[in-house]
């Protein structure tokens, strides 16, 4: 029966999450992840222990796997609150990608091995996918992977792989036979494994994380593929699917629109804030709508799955099921780059500055002028260019759309 | 929170829209237009007939105490079809005369069919249309509203007027001396009505309550949300037709379905049906049921405020982007008249811009984000004290 209410029970957990959150979290942590800076791995690691401590540190699996079985609306209010109070992004990769696919897939043994220690914060992981030729046609991949003895033994190169210099686990989409379908295996290796090379690439922002990752004879434990040989590519998807239903970026695109409004009421323009320039203000409130429409559609998919699962029909749309994903996908995507391009135009001149993220890091004043909100703004806005493009490029996600939804 | 439709609400919608399949083709629809008249006599019997009329009617009045969301689900079907009958507005002015205390007789005469009441707003930007002042026994009411949704079929208007004492919410039947009404056609073909009333003398039981602020207001919710919910039925019909159409037109050897640019952008048309969608219902899930609870009516109502000030934006920014893309991706064809697609692009263009336009309701929602931007940066202060 549709329920669109919040249960009353929800204000209680609201004042438990805030009061947690604010005896928890580091000050220094709250500084580093307000501002558009990527916050270092190290601090998402040491959240994820603070939260471990309080059993929170999987908002979004069941207990029997170490989670919090929230329902929905609490962990969106446990969001929520954390976005509030600054604290930094769990590992999305972890949380809602590849730990979703051990838990459905993966053995007994690989669950006990890898599960345990990334709910405690020791594991962090990166995802590698992409290579030079397979992008978008992710499906031609060519990093090849054969079983020698108990082991299989990795050749190929990697792309793009976000943070693998900083990640303990890496997991890869490798060919171990012909063809897509039936070709490909999904393998947890060790970051640090013998014959596995990670050379930097530095972004547009003059950052570094993005890398290549070579592959000269890596072996990894047979033990540790995530369910059968040759399954690979039906994980990948499912997986990207998941993704996708966190692609709304709806944490992000909060705290964004929040720092948006900041930096329009601090910046003044002819001696006024900006926030009370009308022109500008409709820009704002334009961009809300968006994310008003757009948190309410993840809440729809994410409903709609809990119903899958549970076996019902649910989550129609004018009478038929809506593939959701590639919707929040798009939009959400776009959201944050536009969001983040206000940012910047926000800022005015001071966007023009160049800020050290080096320096921010290690907490020294910027050697520039310009407000507090200021560093990290551009570099967040230059980095989202790429929102659209990874986890399924937009143009595919569109044509995806078409295919799925219209039947086209 | 949880989007399951249950076994009756899908029995709703399904028959809603074998009704609409059935009767309301789109040559019946200009075949109604033709006739002149403002609704269909016989067909809006038949949705009293269906219970249409008392699904949002409360069970302890005598109705379905179906709700919001019930009633969003049958109004996104018949709003498919664009149907001439003013069902909208006049569940709409029944919500305003339940919260206004109106007596059983009325509510039971409007779910049979027999009364239509509509609210008789103006520029919904002002407070209200009228005023009165108390006439010998009874009073005087003075005012105009322009552009009344339904008008034309009503048999009632819900006028508010302000008195000393608040809003007074006043019943008026349609054929009362003084009462101005002239019927206006609209560009999606449907008849409306302006009405002048520069002094109606009313007996006093014309008063239903003195202290109607909050009735006002839940009428005028409803049908914004109603009017939502049709663009919603429209732009989704504009959808499947044109996903129909590309199917089968043919250039260059092969359907149009085939061209990437055309899948491309019917995935927008997509994305803005489902966007809008999702905030129709984020707006539904702050109407709250038939319990008027004192203590949490305001702050529900001030986020309802904002809902409904979200909803016009998107709704106007979606509605028009479906219906130009449609008429866009059907060619010439797009610009005739006798062809369903060009008459939801006219109903979406006259919903977008209707009580104020997007315009009105963005300003409204950038006023809101000063204010809660100055309490945040408060708070923030304060924090920063204590530490
Ligand atoms: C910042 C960043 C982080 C990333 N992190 C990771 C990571 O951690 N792990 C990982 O595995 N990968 C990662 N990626 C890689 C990402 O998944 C790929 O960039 C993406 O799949 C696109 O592939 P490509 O770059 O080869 O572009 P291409 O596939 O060459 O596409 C180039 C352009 O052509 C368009 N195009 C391609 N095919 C079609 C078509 N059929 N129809 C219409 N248009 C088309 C695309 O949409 C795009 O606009 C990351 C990328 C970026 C930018």
């Amino acid at each position: 029966m549709t329920n669109l209410r919040r249960d009353p029970a929800d204000e209680p957990f609201r004042q438990e999450v805030r009061a947690f959150i604010a005896a928890h979290l580091p000050p220094d942590m709250a500084r580093r992840s307000r501002q558009g800076f990527h916050a270092p791995r190290s601090d998402t690691r040491e959240w994820t222990r603070i939260l471990h401590a309080r059993g929170w540190s999987a908002p979004n699996w069941a207990v029997e796997h170490g989670g919090t079985g929230w329902t929905l609306s609490q962990q969106a209010i446990f969001e929520e609150e954390c976005t509030r109070a600054g604290a930094p992004l769990l590992d999305i990769f972890g949380l809602s990608m590849v730990g979703p696919l051990i838990i459905s897939f993966g053995s007994e043994d690989l669950k006990s091995r890898i599960l345990p220690p990334f709910l405690r914060g020791e594991i962090s992981w990166a995802q590698g996918f992409s290579e030079p030729n397979a992008g978008s046609d992710l499906g031609s991949l060519q990093t090849r992977a054969v079983v020698e003895g108990d082991d299989y033994v990795i050749n190929g190169r990697k792309i793009w792989t976000s943070g693998a210099h900083e990640a303990t686990h890496i997991f890869f989409l490798v060919r171990t036979g012909e063809g897509t379908r039936n070709g490909l295996s999904m393998l947890i290796v060790d970051a640090h494994a013998p014959g596995l090379a990670i050379r930097p690439i530095i972004d547009i922002r003059k950052e570094h994380s993005l890398n290549e990752v070579i592959l000269d004879d890596v072996r990894t434990p047979v033990a540790n593929r995530i369910g059968e040989e040759g399954k690979g590519w039906g994980y990948a998807k499912a997986l990207l699917e998941n993704e996708r239903a966190f692609a709304a970026e709806i944490p992000r695109n909060r705290q964004n629109l929040a720092t948006l409004r900041q930096i329009a009421a601090a910046t003044l323009r002819g001696g006024r804030p900006l926030l009370d320039n009308p022109l500008f203000a409709a820009k704002i409130a334009e961009l809300e709508v968006e994310f008003l429409a757009l948190e309410f559609m993840t809440l729809r998919a994410l409903s709609q799955s809990a119903s899958q699962s549970g076996g019902q029909s649910g989550g129609q749309s004018g009478g038929h099921r809506v593939d959701f994903g590639s919707l929040l996908k798009v939009r959400g995507a776009e959201l944050v780059q536009r969001i983040t391009q206000l940012q910047v135009e926000a800022l005015g001149d001071h966007g023009a500055y160049f800020y050290s993220h080096d320096a921010h890091i290690a907490g020294e004043p910027q050697p520039v002028p310009g407000p507090a909100l200021a560093p990290g703004i551009w570099s967040e806005a230059m980095y989202r260019r790429a929102t659209t493009i990874y986890g399924g490029a937009n143009e595919i996600q569109r044509t995806l759309i078409a295919k799925q939804y219209l039947g086209l | 929170m949880d989007f399951t439709l249950s076994e009756e609400q899908t029995l709703l919608a399904d028959s809603a829209r074998r009704y609409v399949e059935q009767t309301y083709a789109y040559e019946a629809r200009r075949a109604a237009v033709a006739t002149g008249e403002a609704f269909g006599a016989a067909r809006w019997a038949q949705m009293a007939d269906l219970g249409w009329l008392a699904l949002a009617v409360p069970e302890a009045r005598g109705g379905l105490g179906a709700g919001a969301v019930d009633f969003a689900l049958l109004v996104e079907q018949l709003g498919a079809a664009m149907v001439l009958e003013p069902l909208v507005p006049v569940v709409a002015a029944a919500r305003a005369l339940l919260a206004a205390g109106a007596d059983d007789a009325l509510i039971a005469a409007v779910m049979e069919g027999h009364a239509r009441p509509v609210i008789a707003h103006g520029d919904l930007s002002a407070p209200y249309a009228a005023t009165a002042e108390r006439h010998g026994a009874g009073w005087r009411v003075s005012g105009a509203a322009s552009l009344v949704l339904g008008g034309a079929a009503a048999t009632h208007y819900v006028i508010g007027a302000g008195t000393t004492a608040g809003l007074g919410l006043f019943l008026v039947p349609a054929d009362w001396p003084g009462l101005g009404r002239r019927d206006v056609r609209l560009t999606d073909d449907s008849l409306g009505a302006d009405l002048t009333f520069p002094a109606l003398e009313l007996p006093f039981e014309a008063l239903i309550t003195a202290d109607g602020g909050a009735a006002w207001r839940e009428g005028l919710a409803w049908l914004q949300m109603g009017l939502h919910a049709e663009a919603l039925g429209a732009m989704d019909k504009a959808l499947w037709t044109t996903r129909d159409y590309v199917r089968t037109r043919r250039q260059f050897g092969t359907e149009l379905a085939t061209f990437q640019a055309v899948q491309h952008s019917m995935a927008d048309m997509v994305l803005e049906i489902e966007l809008a969608r999702s905030i129709l219902l984020r707006l539904l899930s702050t109407f709250d049921g038939d319990s008027f609870d004192e203590a949490s009516l305001d702050q529900t109502h001030a986020e309802r405020d904002r809902m409904l000030a979200a909803a016009k934006v998107h709704f106007a920014k979606a509605g028009f982007y479906v219906g130009a893309q449609a008429v866009q991706l059907h060619g010439g064809m797009g610009l005739t008249d006798d062809y369903v697609i060009g008459m939801i692009f006219k109903r979406l263009v006259l919903l977008r811009n209707l009580h104020g336009g997007p315009g009105a309701a963005l300003e409204r929602l950038a006023l809101e984000q000063r204010r809660g931007e100055h309490l945040a940066a408060g708070q923030r202060q304060m924090a920063q004290e204590a530490l």
